[in-house]
């Protein structure tokens, strides 16, 4: 398995949970959906790598798409920033 | 008070592992054998994916979609409470669509 | 009501950094960047395009009913989200919607329900291969996806308009 892992997969993952940790210590909340947006579309690469491109167009039309722009409006409703 | 929500999580993991690792083998590989051979032979698309979702397990597609409906119903409801979606406008829409 | 308070729509936060920055950047910000409307105008086909080839060639290509109905609402979304009320209102009567998405999910209940007969009656016709294959699985990968994108749609157009209101 290892050997047959490409280099790319290991920085999609490495993307992932670095872009995840800084979302939760962002105190804007935009910058944090955003970053949702990383983690999620890295998603979609490493299903298409893992040869499931059926999950990756529904992961990047559903969670990259509809929630970046339904947290989006959320956002708009209450306030931006997080209370420190 | 940190303390709390770690020590709970140490407790639910080594529940879940336990009980994961109890979970009796029951996926028959005679099944996924027929799927993949008989895909296109009996339902016609060659994408077997597409074939067991929208065939072989149509029902289960079908509940999925009837709990989309009701999601969508209930947003509805919930978003026009307040707003000027009236009763009005509902009896305007039967009233044109039973003189039809 | 000022006039000037609710065109501009859920682009404001993207701009007003603070709270305080609101009432000076209420008056400027009237309308989207005109980058943004012009990009919109012009991806809006080609995503409705996709989502129609994911619908009808999903049981060729990989695909399918659910992924073509999340793209084709995602076409939808962007184009609310960019223009403003009045150029957008009224192009979709919600109810109107309900309304396809319960013919297309009678449909489907029925294509479902009667497989076990339809299948065999209809792939007596079909060339195997092409894009008029796949017995009913292509039917209901057409109702599938309309069904799951008039629900997607009516979703965020719900959550939007009652933003617009306020």
């Amino acid at each position: 398995m290892i050997e047959t892992t490409p280099l790319i997969f290991v920085l999609l993952l490495f993307i992932i949970i670095l872009a995840a940790i800084i979302a939760i210590h962002k105190k804007d909340l935009l910058h944090s959906v955003i970053l949702l947006g990383i983690v999620n579309t890295s998603l979609a690469a490493i299903f298409f790598i893992l040869k499931a491109p059926d999950i990756a167009i529904t992961q990047v039309a559903i969670t990259a798409a509809l929630e970046t722009s339904i947290f989006i409006i959320a956002i708009h409703k209450t306030e931006r920033r997080e209370e420190a | 008070m940190k303390l709390v929500p770690i020590f709970g999580l140490i407790i639910f993991t080594t529940l879940m592992l336990y009980a994961v690792s109890d979970l009796p083998i029951t996926h028959n590989p005679d099944v996924k054998q027929y799927y993949l051979q008989n895909a296109l032979e009996k339902t016609g698309s060659a994408n077997a994916v597409n074939a067991i979702v929208w065939d072989f397990r149509a029902y289960d597609t079908l509940g999925e979609e009837t709990v989309l409906f009701a999601a969508v119903i209930a947003v509805f409801l919930i978003a026009h409470k307040k707003s000027e979606f009236k009763l009005k406008t509902l009896k305007k829409h039967i009233s044109k669509t039973q003189s039809k | 009501m000022d006039t000037t308070k609710h065109q501009g729509g859920i682009h404001q936060i993207i701009i007003n950094s603070k709270k305080t920055n609101k009432a000076k950047t209420k008056n400027r910000l009237d309308n989207m960047d005109l980058i943004i409307k012009t990009i919109t105008r012009v991806m809006f086909p080609f995503i409705i395009l996709f989502g129609a080839y994911t619908a009808l060639h999903g049981h060729l290509t990989p695909g399918g009913g659910f992924p073509a109905g999340a793209t084709i609402a995602t076409a939808f979304t962007l184009l609310v989200l960019t223009f403003r009320e009045s150029e957008v209102e009224g192009r979709f009567p919600e109810i109107k919607l309900i309304d396809i998405k319960s013919i297309a999910s009678i449909a489907l209940l029925a294509i479902i329900l009667f497989e076990f007969a339809l299948r065999d009656i209809i792939i007596q016709y079909q060339i195997p291969m092409t894009v008029w294959s796949g017995g009913d699985t292509l039917f209901a990968n057409i109702f599938g996806s309309i069904i799951v994108a008039t629900g997607i749609i009516i979703i965020i157009y719900s959550l939007i308009k009652e933003e617009w209101k306020q």
